[in-house]
């Protein structure tokens, strides 16, 4: 089943500018949160929105339905957040360019610390979520992202990061170990 | 335990088969700590969905469309093709055309100077005072031409520099 995006899209290949307009209505709020925090710079990622869209605009021809098209905008504005993150000048507060090994050395839950509070209140602890996300890798972020918020499956994540299924449970799962301590559980893994 | 932790992300996701997620069910009814841990996984994605969201700016999408207008428009400015010499030798390059265009401009306006300087020390007798008649057109043209080349070219290498940078 085509869904409505993909529907839009290929009005908009066919040449309908308003379809274009309503794919930018339906989803820059959502690329935006996106960018922000890729790149947690509000200027910055808006200008990736318009840079995003702007790709979009110029694939509209070449543009084939293969995928949901949340997918393909996602790795879209995903490859335009990585470019921006490895231009020289900005390395230095964003290291975690890679993961190295994806799955890494397993952090080890060891069960002495049980969740102080398992009901933690997720906007009380917004602000330490936000800073310990900006932490992580740049691509745990996106996967956790993209499949936590996006609802993207795990293959679709694959897709958008160019990488496989089991890279992407592996990348998800420690992104979330380590928000999870950051936000004061246990630290499970 | 990490594969156990992975199973309960995936859990989380929905991405195991019915099986594998009937008998983590089942084990999860059995281990309370297993559902805290699933239960702290799930606080996660909710702190993230709970994250506050940018407002798009209202000239966005006019911002948008002056850039879609401008690749739109024939003969619009647009950027020139990107060299495939990266950053470092494109900055090599500017900086041998600066030093070529400084020496050009050093043999066409120091050094016929120099020379007539030379000229004029060696000869005893004081030349007589004649007003210089003007010079050609050409000629003024053709002496400040490698400077303006020196300083088209500093100034391309400052806009390099200020794109670099931003």
């Amino acid at each position: 089943m085509v869904d409505d995006d993909v529907r839009l899209m290929l009005a908009f290949r066919g040449g309908d500018d308003r379809a274009f307009d309503a794919l930018f209505e339906r989803w820059a709020a959502r690329v935006l949160r996106f960018l922000e925090r890729m790149v947690s710079e509000a200027g910055v990622a808006e200008d990736l929105v318009q840079e995003t869209f702007l790709r979009v605009w110029r694939a509209r021809e070449r543009y084939e339905p293969g995928a949901r098209f949340s997918t393909w905008l996602f790795t879209i504005a995903g490859n335009a957040a990585r470019n921006e993150l490895r231009r020289p000048f900005r390395r230095a507060s964003h290291e975690s360019l890679d993961d190295g090994d994806e799955a890494g050395a397993p952090l080890a839950l060891t069960g002495e610390d049980p969740p102080s509070d398992v009901l933690v209140d997720a906007q009380r602890a917004g602000q330490g979520l936000e800073a310990a996300l900006a932490e992580l890798p740049e691509r745990q972020r996106s996967a956790l992202w993209l499949r936590a918020v996006e609802g993207l499956s795990y293959a679709e994540v694959a897709e958008a990061l160019a990488t496989s299924e089991k890279s992407v449970k592996a990348l998800i799962h420690r992104a979330r170990v380590t928000l999870a301590k950051a936000m004061g559980c246990g630290g499970s893994g | 335990m990490t594969e156990l932790y992975e199973k309960l992300c995936a859990f989380l996701d929905g991405e195991l088969g019915e099986g594998e997620a009937a008998a983590l069910r089942a084990e999860l009814a059995r281990r309370p700590e297993l559902a805290a841990r699933l239960a702290e996984l799930a606080a996660v994605d909710a702190g993230l969905r709970a994250l506050p969201a940018g407002a798009v700016a209202p000239d966005l999408r006019a911002k948008l469309e002056r850039r879609i207008r401008a690749e739109r428009s024939p003969g619009a400015a647009r950027r020139p093709p990107r060299s495939r010499a990266g950053p470092g030798r494109r900055r090599r390059w500017l900086a041998a055309a600066v030093l070529s265009a400084a020496a050009a401009a050093l043999a066409l306006v120091v050094l016929p100077r120099l020379q007539h300087r030379e000229t004029a020390l060696a000869n005893v007798e004081p030349a007589p005072i004649v007003e210089p008649a003007p010079a050609p057109a050409d000629a003024a043209v053709s002496e400040d031409l490698p400077v303006i080349e020196v300083l088209d070219v500093l100034a391309e290498l400052d806009e390099l520099e200020g794109v670099g940078s931003g």
